[in-house]
């Protein structure tokens, strides 16, 4: 029997410690495999460990057996066990019980139990002997069932083992990757078309090489966005890039082209007569530049005012420094880059043929650091000569209005007259840069369209998939399409407090009549009046942006009895629907700002109001609503201008336009 | 065996001889006992088809000098069960059907004004539980005033009334039945009543064959009688018998470790945790052992086994183990309980 308890204390216990010597194995390798030639855990350390973590592992499988063998069986377990397989009705064990006690004290009931299992036992047919073997049936139920599942747990736990230590041993090339998945940027349909609008239009045939290729960068990401090939950080990263390039170039160059014009002014500025001129360029103002050189073309040309021959003196050397200025410092750099390059050639010359470790660290160093400033004159180069593309017809000019004014000696008034044409032509000039630095506001306008999508796609991650659903829905009503065609008509979900659809009978113009109730943040209002009356529109903008009640409240002037009470809702703004718009209510305390504007009344076709609720529920076509849109917006970018909007409030007035814009 | 006898001294030999006549009483007795047990259940067998173990355990109890609880369904011989023995016992016999109106005079008798020789004298008149064989009928249909005055007997084995104590006759034997089904008007019978039966015995609807034998025994022409068999003074020999028994001590441990295990207290079984309100009283172990005694003695050992004790726990424990309002929920039923607890407890402790 103890050998029994031995082996079923072993079916776990010995697989249990075959899992811990493969967990040390497997250790061991992997140690071996991340350490190996550390000086950290040298190998040996590890070895050492491993035969340690083995010895332990067999200790306790040892210990377990041990005990199980020396732990003492309970009482009469093995009588109890041979009754139970002989049938022998405790006779047995009652038997040892009473035979434990002295024969004086036994009772005559416990003599004759004593010597009824003696006759029991000896009276048994040969065949049916009482057999411990059957008693405690160790091969049948104690070894070949735990030996059975030890082997199982032994061959599962070797396999494990053997594959995990293939694994380790034979490090494989990572499989080739396909394109990871993405979890791809979803841009409404409407939000795609309102970019490519944008992209369209800032697409024009006189723009710079750098604004063209930023607008391809940024049709490409809208196409990208569109495709669904983007995700988050990507669409951030290219974003960034393009933001980087246009900004950085378009900041260098202007940079250049103002110091250059400084340059200029200052050689101008010497001439009295060139003053004006020079202070204009100064301040960088080409178009007043332009004018004072056509101011000084004329006063060269005038006949009835003689100038004097030392003014002219002046002008023409103040014109002859300016032409050639630009061209000495561009021929300063080059030459300081070619003193630069040689420097670099002997340099790396010295370097290869150094076998001094120290001098050649040394050397690096110096090379490394002439490189920088080889770079760096290799940036001022270019934008120098770029900035001298763009003067260098002024330049021209210039130079060629000094040489007209040369011939001093005979001047004459052909003379004048020549140098008074160049600077028509230098003015000219003026305003061709003037001209070019057009293309720095196209910049500026992709960069403010770069700037609402990283904040739509921000906002968008904010709301999640709910918000993209929703934005669906209404890109849908925006178009005059039902929010449930396509199947895709599932209840709408708010952002806040439920917004109360308001039922309101429009005024009809006469009589002016019209109730109505807005969500939260507008109430309609009852008005009577007749003909002329002067609605009022209230623009509320919230907090958070999110809800832009816009419910039409106004005075009406009744020309008629009755008609001159402050009823809400007159005649043009009779306040038909508020808006069913979700979200949380107006705080007053939030720093909303109320715009009135007064409403224009053209005498014909549908009143704001009415052109408003068509679109509120055919969406925003027709030519009536474009107009309508049109002096809505002006009146929200002009208060966007006047800054009399918050900084962080103006992204979601714009968005709100964004949204309501017309479709075509 | 025999070959070491074949190879004793001869004063082994005969202190051999001196233990066989020593044994040879117990043994005469207890062959006497199976005998007389084999006449009985043959006798009842008769007339009642089928529940062995019923008989059994209602001779357990009558062996035992206490009282067996049966419940069941109308109709499955509990009355005639006991009519049976009683006819085969030669007992005295009374059958009382209880009913919500009846008082307790009307089982233990009362004092009447009686003439005798023209003096008028107060004297009692028993009632039915002066009887060797008192069948109780419905006895969750009384008052629990009058339950109290027939338990109260059960018990103590003798009645007061007035100042005048009445002893009853030995033996005295009780069986009380209830009908488990009908609840309305009833008085269920309180734990510390319960707990004075030995046994509760569940009667078991008859199987087919069973079915068969009541018809062809019930609806001929002749009806089938038991014969007296036991008289008084063996009935009482054989209860003496069973108290000489011996028990060894685990077992005796087991019956105290299983008693224990019945309590949510002391026990480590969930079932019992979580299920039993009350565990059985110290009368459960003294049932239990008391019927394994009679359960050897009728199997023609010296001494009970655990078998013994496992095959008594049932009926001597099922009624004296509460379950608590989850368990009553939950459907529960105490015989699961206690054969989980009998599978799950060790046989011996270390």
């Amino acid at each position: 029997m103890r050998l029994a308890r031995v082996i079923g204390a072993g079916s776990i216990a010995v697989p249990v410690g075959a899992l811990l010597a493969a967990a040390v194995l497997a250790a061991h390798k992997i140690l071996g495999a991340v350490f190996v030639g550390d000086p950290r855990l040298p190998t040996p350390v590890i070895d050492r460990f491993a035969m340690l973590g083995w010895v332990v592992v067999g200790s306790v499988v040892a210990l377990v057996l041990l005990v199980a063998f020396s732990l003492p069986l309970t009482k009469h377990a093995g009588a109890l066990a041979l009754e139970k397989v002989h049938g022998l009705s405790g006779r047995l064990s009652n038997a040892i019980e009473f035979a434990a006690i002295p024969v004086a004290k036994r009772d005559p009931f416990m003599q004759a139990a004593i010597d009824e299992a003696c006759e029991v036992v000896a009276n048994r047919p040969h065949k049916e002997t009482l057999a411990t073997s059957k008693a405690s049936p160790l091969f049948a139920a104690m070894i070949v069932g735990p030996v059975v599942a030890g082997l199982f747990w032994l061959m599962a736990f070797g396999v494990f083992t053997g594959v995990a230590l293939v694994q380790i041993r034979t490090p494989h090339p990572p499989p080739p990757a396909g394109p990871p998945p993405i979890d791809a940027l979803v841009l409404s349909q409407d939000d795609l078309d309102l970019f490519r609008d944008a992209a369209k239009e800032l697409e024009r045939g006189d723009q710079t090489p750098e604004v063209k290729s930023a607008i391809d960068r940024f049709n490409r990401l809208i196409e990208d966005l569109a495709a669904k090939r983007l995700d988050r950080p990507e669409a951030f990263k290219q974003m960034e890039e393009i933001e980087r390039d246009l900004l950085s170039g378009a900041e260098a160059d202007r940079k250049r082209l103002e110091e250059e014009l400084k340059n200029t002014a200052k050689a101008l500025e010497k001439s009295e007569l060139a003053k004006p001129a020079s202070e204009s360029m100064k301040k960088g103002d080409l178009k007043s530049a332009e004018e004072e050189l056509k101011k000084l073309a004329a006063q060269l040309r005038d006949k009835t005012k003689k100038l004097d021959k030392s003014q002219l003196e002046k002008l023409r050397e103040a014109l002859k420094k300016a032409a050639q200025q630009r061209k000495e410092n561009l021929a300063a750099v080059n030459q300081r880059k070619s003193e630069l390059t040689e420097q670099l050639l002997k340099k790396k010359k010295e370097l290869a043929e150094e076998k001094d470790p120290n001098k050649k660290r040394e050397d690096e160093r110096l090379l490394r650091k002439k490189e920088r400033e080889l770079e760096r004159l290799d940036r001022e180069q270019q934008e120098q000569q770029r900035a001298s593309r763009e003067l260098e017809r002024l330049d021209r000019e210039l130079a060629q209005a000094a040489q007209d004014l040369m011939r001093e000696a005979g001047i004459s008034q052909e003379d004048l007259e020549k140098a008074a044409k160049d600077l028509e032509q230098a003015a000219e000039d003026m305003n061709r840069m003037e001209q070019e630095s057009m293309s720095q506001k196209d910049k500026e306008e992709l960069k403010k369209k770069l700037e609402e999508l990283r904040e739509i796609l921000r906002q968008q991650n904010q709301g999640g998939k709910k918000r993209q659903s929703r934005m669906v829905k209404f890109s849908k009503r925006a178009r005059g399409g039902s929010p449930s065609q396509g199947g895709d008509d599932g209840p709408e979900g708010d952002d806040g407090k439920n917004g109360k659809q308001g039922n309101g009978k429009q005024g009809d113009g006469k009589d002016g009549d019209g109730d109505g109730q807005g969500g939260k943040g507008g109430k309609g209002g009852k008005g009577q009046g007749k003909g002329d009356g002067d609605g009022d529109i209230e623009l509320t903008i919230g907090p958070g942006g999110v809800p832009i009640p816009m419910g039409g409240s106004g005075q009406g002037d009744g020309n008629q009895p009755g008609g001159d009470g402050s009823g809400q809702g007159g005649k043009d703004f009779g306040s038909g629907k508020g808006g069913a718009i979700a979200g949380k209510e107006t705080n007053p305390n939030m720093g909303t700002v109320d715009v009135e504007q007064q409403g224009l009344d053209s005498g014909s076709g549908p009143t704001n109001s009415k052109v408003i609720e068509a679109a509120a529920e055919k969406g925003f076509r027709g030519a009536a609503y474009k107009k309508v849109f049109t002096d809505y917006r002006t009146v929200a970018e002009e208060n966007i201008d006047k800054e009399t909007i918050p900084d962080g409030y103006r992204f979601y007035v714009q968005r709100y336009f964004q949204l309501i814009r017309p479709r075509d | 065996m025999a070959d070491k006898k074949s190879t004793e001294s001869p004063s082994a030999k005969s202190s051999d001889k001196r233990e066989d006549a020593e044994t040879d009483g117990p043994r005469e007795e207890v062959r006497q006992f199976q005998k007389q047990i084999g006449t009985l259940r043959e006798e009842v067998g008769k007339v009642v088809v089928g529940n062995r173990d019923v008989i059994d355990g209602v001779l357990t109890c009558m062996l035992a000098g206490s009282h067996a609880l049966l419940e069941g369904v109308p109709g499955l011989g509990k009355t005639l069960l006991v009519r049976t023995m009683a006819d085969a016992l030669s007992l005295d016999f009374a059958r009382i059907q209880f009913t919500p109106d009846m008082m307790p005079a009307d089982i233990i008798g009362t004092t009447m004004i009686s003439e005798d020789g023209g003096s008028r004298q107060l004297a009692f008149r028993k009632g039915p539980i002066f009887a060797n064989i008192v069948l109780a009928d419905e006895i969750n249909r009384a008052t629990p005033k009058t339950q109290s005055a027939l338990l109260e007997a059960m018990q103590e084995q003798r009645v007061t009334v007035s100042t005048t104590t009445h002893h009853l006759d030995k033996p005295f034997f009780v069986l009380a039945t209830q009908n488990p089904l009908e609840s309305e008007g009833t008085y269920p019978l309180p734990e510390a009543q319960l707990d004075r039966f030995f046994f509760k015995l569940h009667v078991q609807f008859p199987g087919r064959d069973e079915l068969h034998s009541i018809l062809s025994r019930t609806t001929g022409s002749e009806a089938a009688v038991a014969k007296p068999v036991l008289d008084k003074a063996q009935i009482l020999a054989m209860q003496k018998l069973v108290r000489e028994v011996p028990v060894a001590t685990h077992v005796q441990d087991y019956v105290v470790r299983l008693l224990q295990a019945t309590h949510p207290e002391t026990t480590t079984f969930d079932g019992v945790k979580r299920f039993v309100k009350f565990g059985s009283s110290p009368r459960g172990a003294q049932a239990i052992l008391l019927a394994s005694k009679i359960r050897a003695l009728m199997d023609g050992r010296f001494a009970p086994s655990l078998d013994d004790v496992r095959a008594c726990a049932l009926p001597a424990l099922r009624h004296r183990v509460l379950l608590n309002f989850e368990g009553e929920a939950e459907g529960v039923r105490t015989d699961a309980v206690l054969v989980a607890i009998m599978k799950g407890l060790p046989e011996t402790s270390k």
